[in-house]
């Protein structure tokens, strides 16, 4: 890339405009096409050529960002928005002919082009871009694009999706330091502009920048002094190689994974609650610690479930697609969010492998690069498979999930599993001795109500009386059997029973039903239920969404079959089982179920008629307790419903109209013969077979057998219990495949074509022989043949150390996005990482390791016209720390850091009522309550990000409230900024710890107390006349705080960690004042 | 590099809250070094350098955003013919394939509830307002009433953010984000976005990303001013130091940073230095900017009682007029609240009485002091409300579900026809009748009138020109003086 330096801004063909222009003004392009379709224009107006173009126009660099920009909403990939049939983003289009035969580009004759006669043109039916588009070409383009055209037209492919090719490092006769092939790469181009590189940084900032870059904290006194003693290059490597062992390495590499990765402590929309993705962030920790090959890391991310035998920690690491926005608002409509997710996970997807930004192809063909709709939706089916809902709970984690127990609980867990094992072994050889005996055969058998009915209604009476001056009806004088609404007796199968007309009309039965997992149970009632739309509750305790659904419930679904739930949290965590028979409408039916508490769902029956119904098992993962609990998870007795469901946020009241009859509740297990009797005794002699006698002896008459399902009930108790208390984790699975369609306009009803999973063509396709699932979509991403995989890493690697990427736009290297400034050098990392196998470690070490890194950053005047930006590296980088390193850095330095790694979010300091003051929902999240002690000064990537009210004093150091999958933050600075770091308790507490600090190391002098401090603070020792400037400022102080003591006081009780009161106080408020200035001195929160 | 040091002097004076590191100066340079290159970033010059894009009506906004969807039934829109149908489901004709929430899809039958409130005839204007409101009946003449605004969200997140940042999904940056990356601010000591949340006990959600910047710098994020001792988060020194101590720490540190200007030469220590200075100007300007202290006893009168609570919506629409006085840019207040599933007999006093005075009284009190002209108020939520009862009607209560087909806001101020009602409704209040509102359009109303043109205002990103209006949007000229 050419570096212009020229400032005039005459355009291309300046002679002929000026000489036009004026008069003849509107037939410009008549005078100019002729002109230029008669001479040779390329001789003759060499004269008037602006100066400011380079020598030689590329396309890639030079006229593709003009085309793309301006030309390719309308002409480009997007068929719907495609004008007049052209097409100029593939090379037959630009260089083929417009509908009258007209070549759109005649290469080496300007003159001939119907492009250049649009975008000369002045007419306003033939100006490119049209005026309606608000978008204009500059002359100097204009210019760019005819002597593009003069030159021969040469096209070129879109550099990032060419393969990534061998590149010779090129040889520099520079006689300054060459460390490796980086400073090669950068040298050759310095070489050519003739620019000299700076020198290597002084070894303060030096070591500095190594540790802040490398660990996001900064050196110890010691650290610098030893160095400083031994500044060469050994000594550094092996700096470098220890520190890149440090858990706070991996915990700086994580920090910026976790902006890639959207990681989150809340769900993000409505009502934005609570979630533990924690672990999986602690994943990433591990990950880079043991520096996990790079393509690894990304495909146990993306498709970690379905590798081979997957292990816990595989499984985990695909939380990474689980990190997005979840809703909770009640009213929405479940599909439409779910694909929200689908998408989030395409984008996320896309922007941190591929730097590529798919999500403009959801509702047409991208516009701007060669990604169609069709394409957008076959990379979306392999996101559709999970098993997930679009609206979940206020607070919790929404399924599919991992449990994860501390290693003690796993082996008493596998202990207690072997326990229930053996006594379903248990079982069944006692089952077996029973038969072989055949005792059964004389027993004596009685009506079903005898054992364990915790309720029965008849449904003969109802009655009111006044309560709390309200009045309430109730059923059979039981008053625990309300009933909600103005609901009727009627004729029933057995006397009278009581008839629900509309939806606001109930039958609550209070203190029964409540059974947990290992609670066997057993419900029937006598409907004649209606035909009506929609799911129709039997019985339900479960329904709540802000407890997932949690309890137990029997419903007709809409295919007319019964339905028997036993659930901790819909959808991954239930029993559900589905009879095969359908209910009849209009006519009486009697509908029991049975559980024998085994936690499984073969321990589930459903009877209609008293016979045994042929059910399917849906769901048979119910690992936790199913008693139902309220939206803060607190137990609460919800009342059994029959009637109306729980539930009246998804649209689902599940009201069924009809009338109900002889209801009763059982604590125990009936056998198929006590439930024949309930249901309909001309069942009764036909029922009485070997199996089912057999059956009612065991749990009525067997010791043995009622024995050990006490001893079952025991243990699976127990079992549920360890379950209850594991840190629970959203993942991916595959275990519910959908049919993925292409969605019109991206609405997510608007179904069209069925599509299969696939990846972009412009990418080469993904190859046969890879699985065509998520597994097969990593192997692609990370193979060898993708080239943009690497060339995107390598980049955004680069973009931490020089604090911007060889490519600008780090999230795009699409046609919108910007040209890499040293493009060989790219893919010579690119190549590299992957001949080391990913090694991330083996690339950081070779950036930091480069001359082109080590450089000083001083600016320099003589660069200034040249390259402001510092494009071409000849110094090196300098940037403002990150929102979390200024406060690492000031908590380090202070002595108050707390470096434990991972675990639970925290919550330091924040001002009050930050999230109270804007959300009622969430009660996990509903205030703010902050940590004390420790967890007041762990790392700031530690603190709790609840992303509608993100911490405010990082968000205005740009940091990211982890909407969306972020791969660069911008650099902002405000006036926000320096209020922060004067006035944040945070900094004011860490200038007075320092103070302590600084004291209790060095008794000496005020110039040695504030040395220290501006040391353990910026890296560096002060020199004479910053050093005056802080005596002075001391000096000032003190003598201020001795006039005003109680000001001194008062300015060291901000925070919590306790005053040493062993100082003068004047003394270390003085100091204090003098450390929180040093914090706010350039060289604390810039690394340079 | 005298273009660079040009760029960021018009930057300062238009920017309050001022340039980026890497942002604009480093842009133009761009633009030197490699102009081809630097297309993407021009965008931004091309897009805000010939703004205004016409003669502006007003110079500033105050929205009075009442989240949690008012009800257009019970207040603005007057629907006498509703009587009839009292108590009867509403016809499937008229509820069409309108979308509903989840919360009254599976209702068996919409009993249609005809306002229980009185409306009247209000002033010049003939405005039909309801009892609920009698303050902003006194204002009646000066509001423009739209009764035929519509959304396509149904739900409080995405309808909010939608109506807020042109989108349903977060990631946009907010109305006032825009107006300030576009028009900037005009007082260098108060922030050009600025944000008041009223307390409330209760009501829908608000995010930050309400008031967020998007991907535009974040220094046109709202700023919100909060009720209490620290309006601004940080402002407040800490304690045991007063505004001398502090200026005098700074007059150290700008020693300090001009020292190490010196020695690494970076023009952004400049920029600093600048910053820290108008940090300094802050503390003072905007406790003053927010001290009512002085206000004399009639307009705490005018506010109503609760304007002398800070923190109340009275207190709030009170500080946004000496916000205004102040040239402050957008002044975006929050009230929640509004969201009347059921007991909306009982719910719509509270809420009426916090909000009908405050809202009149500051029209009256931008009036007084000749600055409606030049300022536009605008009233309104996310979406309205059902002209059917969710849950059950009975004799005391009903509730209303939200209903994105059709509602009513209110504007005042500047470059509107005042006591103008435009657009209508169906009988059933339902469904637009004539003149339909969109989201889009209000927005690009809302921008018109401050002299931008909401189809060139945009903001490359990703590889994509964004704007508040997406790709929509007409400006409401029928509404416009």
């Amino acid at each position: 890339m050419a570096v212009g330096t020229q400032n005039e801004y005459l355009p291309y063909i300046a002679t002929l405009k000026f000489n036009m222009g004026t008069a003849f003004r509107n037939t410009i392009f008549l005078l100019l096409g002729s002109i230029l379709f008669i001479s040779q224009f390329s001789i003759s107006c060499k004269e008037g050529l602006r100066s400011d173009l380079p020598d030689k126009i590329d396309f890639n660099f030079h006229i593709k960002p003009i085309l793309v920009d301006r030309c390719y909403k309308c002409h480009g990939p997007d068929e719907k928005a495609r004008k007049a049939g052209l097409r100029l983003d593939l090379r037959a289009g630009l260089f083929g002919k417009t509908k009258s035969g007209k070549k759109i580009i005649a290469p080496g004759r300007p003159g001939n082009s119907e492009l250049i006669k649009h975008i000369y043109s002045t007419d306003p039916d033939w100006i490119m871009p049209p005026t309606e588009s608000n978008l204009t070409l500059s002359a100097k383009e204009k210019g760019m694009i005819t002597k593009w055209i003069d030159q021969g037209a040469a096209w070129k492919d879109h550099w990032a999706f060419l393969p990534i090719e061998q590149k010779p490092v090129p040889k520099v006769s520079f006689e300054k330091e060459i460390r490796n092939p980086i400073d090669q790469f950068i040298g050759i181009k310095l070489e050519q502009e003739g620019i000299e590189p700076s020198a290597p940084a002084d070894p303060e900032r030096l070591l500095r920048r190594i540790y802040l870059d490398l660990t996001g904290l900064p050196p110890s006194v010691e650290a610098m002094d030893e160095f400083l003693k031994n500044p060469s290059d050994e000594y550094l490597q092996s700096i470098e190689d220890k520190l890149l062992q440090t858990d706070a390495y991996a915990e700086r590499m994580t920090m910026e994974w976790l902006d890639v990765a959207r990681y989150a402590d809340s769900h993000g929309y409505h009502a934005d609650g609570w979630k533990s993705m924690y672990p999986w962030r602690d994943w990433v920790i591990k990950a880079f610690k043991e520096n996990m090959p790079y393509d690894q890391f990304g495909t146990e991310q993306l498709a970690g479930d379905l590798l081979p035998n997957a292990t816990e920690e595989q499984i985990l690491a695909t939380g990474f697609n689980r990190n997005h926005q979840i809703t909770a608002e009640g009213g929405v409509i479940d599909e439409e969010y779910r694909m929200e997710y689908v998408f989030d996970r395409i984008n996320t997807t896309s922007t941190a492998f591929l730097g590529l930004t798919m999500k403009c192809a959801q509702c047409h063909d991208h516009k701007f690069d060669p990604i169609t709709q069709k394409e957008f939706y076959q990379f979306a089916a392999f996101f559709n498979n999970v098993d997930e809902l679009g609206m979940n709970s206020d607070d919790g984690n929404c399924g599919p999930t991992i449990l994860l127990l501390p290693d003690s609980s796993k082996h008493q867990l596998a202990e207690v599993k072997k326990y229930i094992e053996k006594i379903q072994t248990d079982l069944e050889n006692n089952t077996e001795k029973v038969k072989n005996n055949m005792d059964y055969l004389n027993q004596k058998i009685s009506s079903g109500d005898v054992n364990g009915l915790q309720m029965r209604l008849p449904v003969e009476k109802l009655s009111t009386f006044t309560k709390n001056k309200n009045k309430v009806t109730v059923l059979d004088q039981n008053p625990l059997a309300r009933l909600d609404g103005q609901a009727e007796l009627k004729d029933g199968y057995l006397g009278k029973s009581i008839c629900l007309e509309n939806e606001y009309q109930g039958i609550f039965l209070d203190s029964v039903g409540l059974f947990d997992r290992n609670q066997p149970f057993s419900a029937g009632v006598w409907i004649k239920p209606e035909i009506g739309k929609g799911f129709k509750t039997i019985f339900c305790n479960a329904g709540d969404k802000n407890s997932l659904w949690r309890g137990w419930d029997v419903l007709i679904d809409t295919s007319d079959e019964l339905i028997f739930r036993i659930i901790h949290a819909l959808p991954h965590d239930q029993l559900r089982i589905q009879s095969t028979v359908k209910i009849e409408f209009g006519q009486w039916q009697h509908v029991m179920v049975t559980y024998d508490g085994s936690g499984s769902a073969r321990g589930m029956s459903i009877f209609l008629n008293g016979k045994p119904c042929v059910n399917r098992i849906v769901y048979d993962q119910l690992t936790r307790s199913c008693l139902p609990v309220d939206g803060t998870f607190k137990p609460v007795k919800r009342a059994l419903r029959l009637g109306r469901w729980n539930e009246n946020f998804s649209g689902e009241i599940a009201f069924l109209k009809g009338c109900f009859d002889d209801i009763r509740i059982f604590s125990r297990q009936l056998s198929a013969l006590e439930v024949a009797s309930l249901g309909d005794f001309k069942y009764e002699n036909q029922s009485r077979d070997d199996h089912n006698l057999m059956e009612y002896y065991l749990l009525n008459n067997d010791s043995t057998h009622r024995g050990l399902t006490d001893l079952l009930k025991k243990w699976v108790g127990k079992e549920t219990s360890l379950y209850d208390d594991a840190v629970e984790v959203q993942v991916m699975d595959e275990d519910h495949p959908r049919t993925t369609y292409i969605l019109d306009r991206g609405v997510y009803s608007e179904k069209k074509e069925k599509v299969l999973p696939g990846v972009p063509l412009c990418l080469q396709g993904m190859p046969a022989e890879f699985p065509q699932n998520r597994l097969g979509l990593a192997r692609w991403i990370f193979s060898r043949d993708n080239p943009l995989t690497a060339r995107v890493t390598v980049n955004r690697y680069w973009q931490m150390f020089f604090g911007r990427g060889i490519v600008a736009t780090a999230n795009d290297f699409g046609n919108q996005g910007a040209l890499p400034s040293h493009p060989e050098l790219l893919d010579w990392l690119a190549l590299q990482l992957m001949e080391h196998h990913w090694d991330i470690k083996w690339l950081i070490k070779t950036i930091i390791e480069s001359a082109t890194y080590r450089r000083s950053s001083i600016y320099r005047e003589d660069l200034e016209a040249a390259d402001p930006q510092n494009i071409l590296l000849a110094r090196g980088p300098s940037f403002r720390l990150s929102a979390e390193t200024i406060r690492d850095n000031a908590l380090a330095a202070s002595g108050l850091l707390v470096e434990k790694v991972g675990g639970e979010p925290v919550k330091p300091y924040q001002p009050d009522n930050i999230w109270g003051e804007k959300s009622f929902f969430s009660p996990k999240y509903l205030v703010y309550n902050q940590d004390t002690g420790a967890n007041l000064y762990r790392r700031s990537m530690y603190t709790i990000i609840k992303r509608t009210s993100p911490p405010p004093a990082m968000m205005t150091f740009d940091g990211n409230d982890r909407s969306y999958c972020v791969v660069s933050r911008p650099t902002t600075n405000t006036p926000l900024q320096a209020l922060i770091l004067l006035n944040d308790p945070t900094y004011v507490e860490a200038a007075r710890m320092l103070a302590q600090k600084v004291k209790s190391e060095q008794h000496k002098d005020t110039k040695e107390l504030i040395g220290l401090a501006f040391r353990r603070l910026t890296g560096r020792k002060p020199n004479e006349k910053e050093m005056e400037v802080l005596i002075g400022l001391y000096a000032q102080e003190i003598n201020h705080f001795k006039n005003d003591p109680n000001k001194a006081n008062q300015l060291l009780s901000i925070g919590e960690y306790p005053l040493d009161t062993s100082w003068d106080p004047n003394e270390l408020a003085a100091l204090t004042i003098v450390n929180n200035t040093i914090m706010n001195h350039d060289e604390s929160y810039m690394r340079r | 590099m005298h273009h660079c040091k040009d760029y960021r002097r018009i930057h300062s004076r238009r920017d309050f809250l001022s340039t980026s590191a890497l942002g604009m100066g480093a842009i133009a340079l761009a633009g030197l070094l490699d102009p081809v290159n630097a297309l993407a970033a021009t965008s931004i010059n091309d897009a805000v350098a010939v703004l205004p894009h016409f003669t502006p009506r007003v110079k500033r906004v105050i929205y009075l955003f009442q989240s949690g969807g008012p009800s257009q039934v019970d207040l603005l829109d007057y629907k006498p013919q509703l009587l009839k149908y009292q108590g009867q489901d509403l016809p499937p004709s008229i509820r069409g394939t309108q979308r509903q929430t989840g919360m009254s899809a599976g209702q068996k039958i919409f009993p249609v509830v005809p306002s229980p409130y009185s409306f009247k005839a209000r002033g010049q204007s003939g405005h039909m307002i309801s009892d609920m409101l009698p303050f902003t009946a006194q204002v009646a003449d000066e509001l423009t009433i739209i009764r035929s605004m519509y959304t396509e969200a149904i739900n409080h997140d995405p309808a909010a953010t939608f109506i807020q940042t042109g989108s349903q999904q977060p990631g946009r940056p907010s109305i006032g984000s825009w107006v300030s990356y576009g028009l900037g601010g005009e007082n260098e000591n108060l922030p050009s976005f600025i944000v008041l949340l009223s307390k409330t006990s209760n009501g829908q959600p608000l995010y930050d990303r309400l008031w967020g910047n998007g991907f535009l710098a974040s220094q046109h994020q709202g700023v919100k001013f909060r009720s209490g001792k620290d309006p601004v988060l940080y402002l407040d020194n800490p304690s045991g130091m007063d505004s001398k101590d502090r200026r005098r720490q700074l007059d150290y540190l700008n020693e300090l940073q001009k020292l190490q200007k010196n020695e690494v030469k970076d023009p952004e220590i400049d920029a600093k230095i600048a910053q820290y200075e108008m940090a300094f100007r802050m503390q003072t300007s905007v406790p003053e900017a927010l001290d009512v202290k002085g206000e004399p006893e009639h307009i705490y009168e005018l506010y109503g009682p609760d304007s002398r609570k800070p923190g109340t919506f009275a207190a709030n629409c009170l500080l946004a007029r000496r916000l205004a006085e102040r040239n402050v840019r957008f002044i975006q207040l929050y009230h929640q609240d509004w969201d009347h599933h059921g007991q909306l007999p009982q719910a719509m006093p509270t809420v009426c009485k916090a909000t009908d005075q405050p809202a009149a009284a500051l029209i009256k009190d931008l009036k007084q002091r000749g600055l409606l002209d030049d300022t536009l108020v605008i009233w309104g939520g996310e979406f309205g409300r059902t002209t059917y009862s969710q849950g059950k009607v009975t004799a005391e209560s009903f509730g209303r579900d939200h209903h994105p087909g059709c509602y009513s806001i209110w504007m005042a101020g500047g470059g509107l026809k005042k006591g103008l009602a435009y657009g209508s409704t169906d009988d059933f209040c339902f469904n637009v009748a004539e003149n339909g509102v969109h989201i889009h359009d209000f927005q690009a109303t809302l921008l018109h009138l401050l002299g931008i043109d909401h189809e060139r205002l945009n903001f490359k990103y990703q590889g994509r020109r964004f704007r508040l209006t997406d790709v929509y949007g007409k400006v409401v000229h029928d509404i416009l003086s």
